[in-house]
């Protein structure tokens, strides 16, 4: 069946597509689903879509779309009944556990913000499109998401990260200071 | 220095992930789609009804009635569906306080009959069999979902549930099902009291409207949110409370009877579901979408494709019936085996 290259498109970024929807919504089996879902949409509209400048943004930003649609529905019926039957959310087996749980840990946006620029590889400018932010907005989310993960994953002997002020001494660690001074 | 590209590019590594759903399935997916009848908005998650507070349900003449402690039996005569808290049985992890409907059994076959929100009536029949191999569908209870459309709304956001928002039915009244919450505000609608109730700052919170032993619940996201289509606004939340109205059927199910300018439309999700697992995972989902391929034919007549994930696809061709069936093996199987769709009554047929 001639598919006017729809196929080679969804081979080749399929895996990109899902890697990006597992860290937006934190569980790599509705990464997964979702990447189906918004390459089903595309492929309904391939026609219109393989003319776009950057199909595989419209595809993330449909996965996007889909889990912020996901998410808020998950919400509302966990508040509308208290005791939900929802499976418990699948940790993808390529990433180490202890930074799937700084990146689980993240506030949704700066997870999603994190997905598209570093896992799809998306631009800024593309990457506020898809939240529907100002490219300002996404640079800082981009900033502080490094942040917090660098924070989740130091090790107990790493020095804090450095302070954004000039001059501001480092957060929480007073200087070492010896106790024992020879005379 | 943290550099979450290099941080997360194992997740492109193709050794350990899944090859892609195969494009066949996806082109499936997306006849299946243009197959609707109408236009595919909100998709509500599949709910399971397990709020503890939803113990006694108000029968549809309004008296006070009281089903707990044992299993509903085949061939119940109420005349409204009853909620039960369910013994250990054979499936381990039934939920309790479910909604079953009632059913009858005719000659060693059950029949069970759903209303879905349009006030289509499904029959499903099966052999008592399945029940004795330890999947008693007609003890999973119902659950039936829709959404209302809005058309114009936003729609120029790619892949958003655009103009639509989805409908939850719910067992017992709404402050059983909001666990006491006290309602942000009370408005009047055609079913009287609508309220709704809120969440601290933008989270999500919902309108709900009872009816008979039922509570209607809307979603509902406090303006503040940022995507048009799903903030309720002041203006959104006034057409709602005036057009959310409905009725219930000879069996006591909820239909929605929507008043211009909402309308009823169908969802991603299924229109209802029979068997709610704790986990969601033994269950018959029913869709009103007609037929995609099939793989073979059951030996009821029913058209099954095997989809894999979610599980397998079974068709009532002439009727327009889907059922896809989710769970292990062995429960696919005997589905495929037992099950047919009797009747499908339209509203006005």
């Amino acid at each position: 069946v001639a598919d006017d290259g729809f196929s080679e498109w969804y081979g080749e970024h399929h895996r990109r597509v899902v890697a990006a929807l597992t860290v937006v919504c934190g569980d790599a089996g509705l990464g997964r689903e979702l990447a189906d879902e918004a390459f089903v949409r595309a492929l309904e509209r391939w026609s219109h879509v393989r003319h776009m400048d950057n199909p595989v943004g419209w595809v993330h930003r449909v996965g996007v779309n889909l889990a912020r649609s996901r998410a808020r529905r998950h919400a509302v019926e966990q508040r509308v009944l208290g005791r939900l039957a929802h499976a418990a959310p699948v940790a993808p087996p390529e990433l180490r556990p202890e930074v799937w749980a700084a990146v689980r840990g993240l506030p949704p946006r700066h997870r999603a913000a994190v997905a598209l620029r570093y896992v799809a590889d998306l631009p800024e400018r593309d990457v506020a499109a898809a939240l529907g932010v100002r490219r300002g907005t996404v640079a800082r989310i981009l900033h502080d998401a490094r942040r917090a993960l660098a924070d989740q994953l130091r090790e107990p002997d790493d020095p804090p990260h450095e302070p954004t002020v000039p001059g501001a001494r480092p957060h929480g660690r007073r200087p070492a200071v010896p106790t024992n001074r020879e005379a | 220095v943290i550099d979450p590209a290099t941080l997360l590019r194992p997740l492109l590594d193709d050794g350990v992930a899944p090859p892609p759903t195969p494009v066949p399935v996806l082109r499936a997916r997306a006849r299946r789609r243009r197959q609707r009848r109408h236009v595919l908005v909100a998709a509500p998650a599949l709910l399971a009804l397990t709020a503890g507070g939803v113990g006694a349900l108000r029968s549809s003449t309004g008296d006070d009635e009281v089903v707990g402690g044992a299993d509903v039996v085949v061939g119940d005569t109420s005349t409204a569906p009853t909620t039960t808290a369910t013994t250990a049985g054979p499936v381990p992890t039934l939920a309790q306080d479910i909604v079953l409907p009632t059913t009858v059994e005719d000659d060693g076959t059950v029949v069970l009959p759903v209303t879905l929100l349009d006030g289509t009536v499904v029959e499903l029949a099966y052999d008592a069999a399945l029940g004795a191999a330890g999947y008693p569908l007609e003890r999973l209870g119902w659950t039936p979902s829709a959404a209302g459309l809005w058309g114009d709304l936003r729609t120029d956001v790619p892949g958003s549930d655009c103009c639509g928002r989805a409908i939850h039915i719910f067992p017992g009244t709404a402050d059983e099902v909001f666990a006491g919450r006290t309602p942000a505000e009370v408005l009047d609608g055609p079913l009287g009291a609508v309220r709704r109730y809120a969440v601290a700052g933008t989270s999500p919170s919902a309108l709900a409207a009872e009816i008979g032993p039922w509570t209607i619940v809307v979603e509902h996201v406090d303006t503040g949110g940022t995507d048009t289509d799903t903030t309720m606004t002041a203006v959104s939340r006034a057409m709602w409370v005036a057009s959310l109205d409905a009725h219930l059927d000879d069996a006591g199910f909820v239909v929605l009877d929507l008043h211009d300018p909402l309308t009823l439309a169908r969802t991603d999700s299924p229109d209802g579901s029979v068997g709610l697992h704790p986990d969601g995972a033994t269950r018959v989902d029913v869709f009103d979408r007609g037929c995609g391929p099939r793989d073979f034919t059951s030996p009821h007549g029913l058209d099954v494709m095997v989809l894999g994930e979610p599980g397998t696809s079974l068709c009532a061709r002439g009727l327009g019936i889907e059922l896809v069936v989710r769970g292990d093996a062995a429960f696919q199987a005997l589905v495929v085996e037992h099950v047919q769709v009797r009747a499908v009554t339209r509203p006005g047929g």
